[in-house]
Parts: C-alpha cells; sequence; structure tokens
C-alpha cells in the first residue's frame, strides 16, 4: 500500500491527507511535503491521519520536525483525526500530549 | 524455532516483515492492541539495523527469529553490520516531554524496553549485533479440532 499524500487550502489553512502506512519507507515521502508545504502556510498546516493504519517512530519524528518547523515559522501546526494505531504511537513514546490533536478542522 | 526470516536492509520491506509477525501473533491470547506494540517494537528493531548497523544501505541482511520457550515469547534479530554500543540499548524510560523541548528521534529504543519485558543485546565474534526481545507468560490459543 504506497503512501498517497492530498494537499487541500481552506482560507489560511493548508490540509495534509495522509493515506497508507508511515514507517522507515514511507517517511522521507511524506517529510518532503512536509518541508515543501511550510513556507506556503498562512496560518496553519493540519496533518489528517484518519487512514493511516501505521506508523512508526520514523513517522513520529517525521511529525516532530513538522512541528518544529511550523513553530520556527510561526505557524500553527494540527493532527486532525490521527487513527487508533497512530494515537498508540503517540501515547507509547509519551507524544501524545506534545501536539495540538482536533477531530474534525 | 517458530519463524526463521531473512530480509535485506530494505526499508520497503519492512511491511512484509511486519505482516508476517501480524499473523504468526494470532496464534497466542494476545490483544490487538498487544499485537501492535509487538510489531512496533520489532519494525523499531528492524529500523535500528537498517540505519544504525547498516547506515542506510541496503545489501545488509537482517535476520528475525521467534520462538516460544518455556511460556515466554522471543524474538531474536541478529545484523551483520557495525556492532552498536552496548550503552545505547540500556534501559530508558520514556520521557515525557512539551512542545517546547521536544527533538525528533530516539524514540526506537525506550519503546523496545516498553513494550517487551526482557531486552537483551549481544554482539556475536568481532562484528554484527544480536538483539533478543522476551515476552513472559505468553499463552496459545486454544487449537481448535
Amino acid at each position: 500500500m504506497a503512501l498517497t499524500i492530498n494537499n487541500a487550502t481552506q482560507d489560511d489553512t493548508i490540509i495534509l491527507d495522509v493515506s497508507g502506512e508511515v514507517d522507515l519507507y514511507t517517511s522521507p515521502q511524506l517529510r518532503k511535503v512536509i518541508v515543501k508545504t511550510v513556507p506556503k502556510t498562512k496560518r496553519l498546516l493540519a496533518v489528517n491521519l484518519t487512514e493511516v493504519p501505521y506508523m512508526d517512530s520514523s513517522g513520529v519524528a517525521t511529525l516532530v520536525e513538522a512541528l518544529k518547523l511550523c513553530q520556527a515559522a510561526k505557524r500553527e501546526f494540527t493532527l486532525v483525526a490521527p487513527s487508533i494505531p497512530v494515537m498508540k504511537v503517540l501515547e507509547l513514546t509519551k507524544l501524545d500530549t506534545v501536539f495540538t490533536v482536533r477531530e474534525v478542522l | 524455532m517458530d519463524f526463521r526470516l531473512n530480509l535485506r536492509s530494505d526499508p520497503c520491506l519492512l511491511r512484509g516483515m511486519r505482516g508476517l509477525v501480524t499473523g504468526y501473533l494470532q496464534q497466542y491470547t494476545l490483544s490487538e492492541e498487544r499485537c501492535h506494540e509487538i510489531v512496533l517494537a520489532l519494525d523499531e528493531a528492524c529500523t535500528n539495523s537498517i540505519r544504525h548497523s547498516y547506515q542506510g544501505r541496503d545489501d545488509g541482511i537482517i535476520e528475525v527469529c521467534a520462538d516460544r520457550k518455556r511460556g515466554c515469547l522471543e524474538f531474536c534479530i541478529s545484523d551483520e553490520g557495525r556492532t552498536a554500543d552496548a550503552a545505547t540499548l540500556q534501559k530508558t524510560t520514556m520521557k515525557r516531554r512539551s512542545a517546547k523541548t521536544v527533538t525528533p528521534g530516539g524514540l526506537g529504543v525506550p519503546l523496545l524496553h516498553t513494550v517487551f519485558d526482557e531486552v537483551e543485546m549481544t554482539a556475536p565474534g568481532d562484528h554484527g549485533n544480536r538483539l533478543i526481545l522476551r515476552l513472559r507468560n505468553v499463552r496459545r490459543r486454544p487449537r481448535r479440532t
């Protein structure tokens, strides 16, 4: 199952809809998209993780990097409706309280 | 030995490894959540082999074995890459961080210790790594007749 990332703009928000497993093989693809997207973000970068059935620590590290990039650019960063496996890995790595998480945007 | 899997140190092969382990764990009375944690931890161990032992090369071999011994589920992940410093696999607890202080990285090893009851690393010979991960008190599901 390849990783697909679609992006949409809503006013001052860019939404990345991620679909597929995020691991050492696919996390570089997500990272590349995020690095390109942060400079284009006016206020908020939202990553929708509803359709991510698996994420490992490389995926989590990518999200952390996204958070730091947004902080440096004074932009907001939020995770939208993370799947249960994604929430689980965030809880296991004790990063579940680091990110802003919303069920809907 | 329940299974022995040799895979090239190519990240694209990790998904297949996860699928095999997920299927293997179905025979035990482990919750879905617990199975996911175990698969995640094994994925982390293989990722460490790729990243650190083989330093990103995709032509190394990682061996993943599984067995059940005396009520313990034991996984062994071996590679022939650069031998890790034993100190890097010392038990560390996952610390809660804040959005201001969090940094990417350093998540894999604490995760191994969180998921498994025992984590043991040895260096067989003058190179390579052998990581043994054990879960105690694991029971098989009754077989259907």
